[in-house]
């Protein structure tokens, strides 16, 4: 017999697989943040479903989870307008160079 | 769920839509939970913060010349196998491993609890937390500006 936190675990075993193949096959940047996200939602699901209810661990670990998350998506924002800005592009195999050519 | 939109998708909008929709989603799961406080700060700031920022993106980076951005496939092979083998394994270690042991859910006001464990117990990682959006914050914007020497 399995209990609703069992399909909640394939639930997110199943998000987690989705955001690892988004981010290996997506040629986009912005494609690859997306499935960084879906990663790290799987993983905040992870933390809600094992919490205990007394102690709340889980939850707290979660909202840092969140907010680092959110921290990370700003960063790489930055980064890809820089990258846009200097290539003209937002596909990372077109971009070869890290500094102009003297 | 619509995870499986944002992989089939081939236009990064329609995708970062996808993605609002399984956001909105996982946080109605976490409602179930009884995770009320981690529910609202996933809609507010997943669907309300980071999408905004990657919609931003999105129309930043389009193209000139008006037509939808398409994102095409590379490493289709190897990705699917990396991740459906991942999910397999996955899926074969819950199905062997019995981890719960008919605990019940006791409904109880969290909300606060989360308050005062933050302000608390948590109080050193939540102003390291902190200072870590501060300093995000500089970095992003000195990163995104565009400097005179280029």
């Amino acid at each position: 017999m399995m209990n609703t936190s069992e399909y909640l675990l394939y639930l997110s075993a199943f998000l987690f697989s989705i955001g690892l193949i988004v981010l290996i096959t997506k040629q986009n940047t912005i494609m690859m943040l997306m499935g960084i996200e879906l990663m790290l939602n799987a993983a905040n699901l992870n933390l809600v479903i094992f919490n205990h209810q007394e102690l709340l661990d889980g939850q707290i670990f979660a909202l840092f989870v969140i907010i680092v998350a959110v921290c990370e998506a700003a960063v790489g924002m930055a980064i890809i307008l820089r990258m846009y800005h200097h290539y003209r592009t937002s596909v990372p195999d077109q971009v070869s160079e890290l500094k102009e050519k003297p | 769920m619509s995870a499986l939109g944002v992989l089939l998708s081939r236009n990064v909008l329609y995708a970062a839509l996808m993605l609002i929709v399984c956001l909105l989603g996982l946080a109605g799961i976490y409602v179930l939970l009884q995770a009320e406080f981690l529910a609202i700060t996933q809609i507010m700031i997943y669907a309300g913060g980071v999408l905004v920022l990657l919609i931003f993106g999105i129309m930043l980076t389009i193209k000139k010349e008006g037509k939808p951005l398409q994102v095409g496939s590379h490493h289709l092979l190897p990705g699917m196998l990396v991740g459906s083998g991942f999910l397999f394994l996955l899926s074969y270690s819950f199905a062997t491993t019995d981890l719960f042991h008919a605990r019940e859910f006791i409904s109880s006001n969290n909300v606060s609890q989360i308050g005062v464990g933050i302000l608390s117990d948590y109080v050193a990682p939540f102003e390291l937390v902190g200072i870590l959006l501060l300093v995000t914050l500089v970095g992003s914007m000195i990163l995104a500006s565009v400097s005179k020497q280029g």
